[in-house]
């Protein structure tokens, strides 16, 4: 059974895991916070899709024999041609849009020429397998070669000699376009030497919209994700209710490593420092922000913004160089892992009101009744016992900005994966 | 003008066949399974509480599966297989 808003998803699911024919009783939109007694009329009413009662599509959904339509044979024929049909560059243009292949900004025409000249900025061949994407974990995951990222690249506007970073990207599988409602973008953290080599921005407006690397290697992701995975197109492939503005370049960014005060963010999670790594992060959706560390209250104002973030949502401090030294001189932080420490035990919630977050009910809750720590202790705490709503693994640190102010950031998300950029060079 | 498709390659599909249906419910177990997607375990309880008005030979049993949505629940499934007749999932919003 679904809401009425997820008809079109369920059914291209459904045929997509093997059962085209799938039974499905619908009722209105939305489930969550109707009383007991709206949800009774939603049971007693009528299917919106259908307009029969409910109940009874139920029953006989559930004792009906199949019908000689649902056990016929469906043809599962699918496949993905290598050229689409010559025509105009204006009518191509208005194909890509209407195919949803683009992120409806104006994009390049892959020809075969500059798909070439892409294919040039790597030593992989073009028809080496780089991985497997789908936009939920619940959903079909589609193959794509070096070749395919190379089309997106192109279309996104990109150089050959990012190709590199945006086939490592592809690599890690880990979808910019996610379907889910929460709309979640994803975040981009380059390290090491090719920031210098391709001109990436890590100091003033490194953030958007001033770099073309920055620019167009966070379109690629977010292009080559939704047509590697075999789309994202809302109502169908695409569920966020608001959508992200973020999801455009998915805040892709490199650390300003040079005027950081601490070790980059690639030599925390295990790689030299002469290496040249991207990291992924997904979820993107919350923000808080503040204008420096003051003296005598910087503790209450980073409890306000650490309390202000989805709990569900562990932050990644975003820091101006300027910040990132004042956390040194305030805290005594002479590194990232203290500094994570320390919002570790400060970002706090009574448990009560943490529990009752609809986020830690759908995700949390369940791991905790699974017995899994430190949820399954969380959950034992009394209601107005203050709990850490944040694991010292899931807290992150990236130096980023041009030092013009003090200004700094927390990004709710979830830090997913890094990946060498050097392997795909 | 000549261009190349950006779309990946999809995976083979292969078609799953449909349970075999009770001709009735009466005397039989149907499963109602939460599949913890905000509050669904309500308004699995308003579909209880109609089947024990409305069909009250009918054994229903309400459960919520263990972990988050996204994942299976294995030992509910079997559990369904075994003693099950019929099964509603719900509720996907």
């Amino acid at each position: 059974m679904q809401t009425e808003a997820f008809e079109t998803v369920v059914r291209e699911s459904s045929f997509a895991s093997g059962m085209p024919r799938q039974r499905f009783v619908f009722v209105p939109q939305p489930v969550m916070g109707k009383s007991p007694l709206e949800l009774r009329a939603y049971v007693d009413g009528d299917d919106p899709v259908t307009g029969r009662p409910v109940m009874e599509e139920v029953v006989e959904a559930l004792t009906s024999p199949p019908t000689d339509e649902e056990k016929q044979e469906v043809n599962f024929e699918r496949s993905t041609p290598l050229l689409v049909d010559e025509d105009t560059e204006d009518n191509l243009n208005r194909l890509f849009l209407d195919n949803h292949w683009t992120d409806k900004l104006p994009i390049v025409l892959p020809t075969e020429e500059r798909v070439e000249e892409m294919l040039g900025g790597t030593s992989h061949n073009r028809d080496e397998v780089v991985g497997r994407m789908r936009p939920t974990s619940t959903r079909e995951a589609w193959e794509f070669t070096v070749e395919k990222v190379a089309v997106n690249a192109v279309m996104a506007g990109a150089s050959p000699e990012y190709f590199p970073v945006i086939l490592a990207l592809a690599s890690t599988e880990v979808s910019a376009r996610a379907s889910t409602t929460t709309s979640a973008a994803a975040m981009v953290v380059v390290n090491g030497p090719i920031r210098h080599e391709i001109e990436m921005n890590w100091g003033t407006g490194a953030m958007g919209p001033y770099n073309h690397a920055n620019a167009t290697i966070g379109r690629a992701y977010g292009l080559l994700s939704q047509n590697l995975q075999g789309g994202s197109q809302p109502g169908k492939t695409y569920v966020g209710s608001q959508g992200n503005n973020y999801a455009y370049n998915s805040i892709t960014i490199a650390e300003n490593e040079e005027r950081s005060p601490w070790n980059p963010f690639h030599v925390q999670h295990g790689f030299q420092a002469d290496e040249s790594v991207v990291s992924v992060f997904a979820g993107c959706w919350s923000t808080s922000m503040q204008l420096g560390i003051r003296e005598t209250y910087w503790r209450e104002h980073v409890r306000n913004l650490l309390r202000g973030m989805n709990p569900h949502l562990p932050p990644a401090l975003l820091l101006d160089p300027i910040t990132a030294r004042q956390f040194i001189d305030r805290g005594g932080f002479d590194t990232k892992e203290k500094l994570i420490q320390w919002i570790h035990e400060n970002a706090t919630m009574e448990a009560g009101v943490y529990w009752d977050y609809q986020m830690i009910q759908n995700y949390v809750h369940p791991r905790a009744m699974n017995g899994e720590e430190p949820f399954s202790s969380n959950l034992k705490a009394k209601d107005n016992e203050l709990i850490t709503i944040f694991r010292p693994e899931e807290i992150h640190v990236v130096v980023v900005g041009g030092e013009t102010n003090g200004y700094w950031r927390m990004m709710g998300c979830n830090y997913a994966k890094s990946v060498s950029i050097d392997e795909w060079r | 003008m000549v261009v190349m498709n950006p779309m990946g390659y999809p995976p083979a599909i292969e078609q799953l066949k449909m349970a075999p249906r009770p001709a009735s419910l009466e005397g039989k177990t149907v499963y109602l399974i939460d599949m913890r997607f905000d509050d669904g375990d309500i308004f699995l309880q308003q579909m209880q509480e109609w089947f024990a008005e409305h069909m009250s030979g009918v054994n229903a049993v309400l459960k919520r599966k263990s972990g988050v949505y996204t994942q299976d629940d294995d030992a509910l499934f079997e559990e369904v297989r075994e003693k099950g007749d019929a099964a509603v999932v719900a509720i996907g919003h």
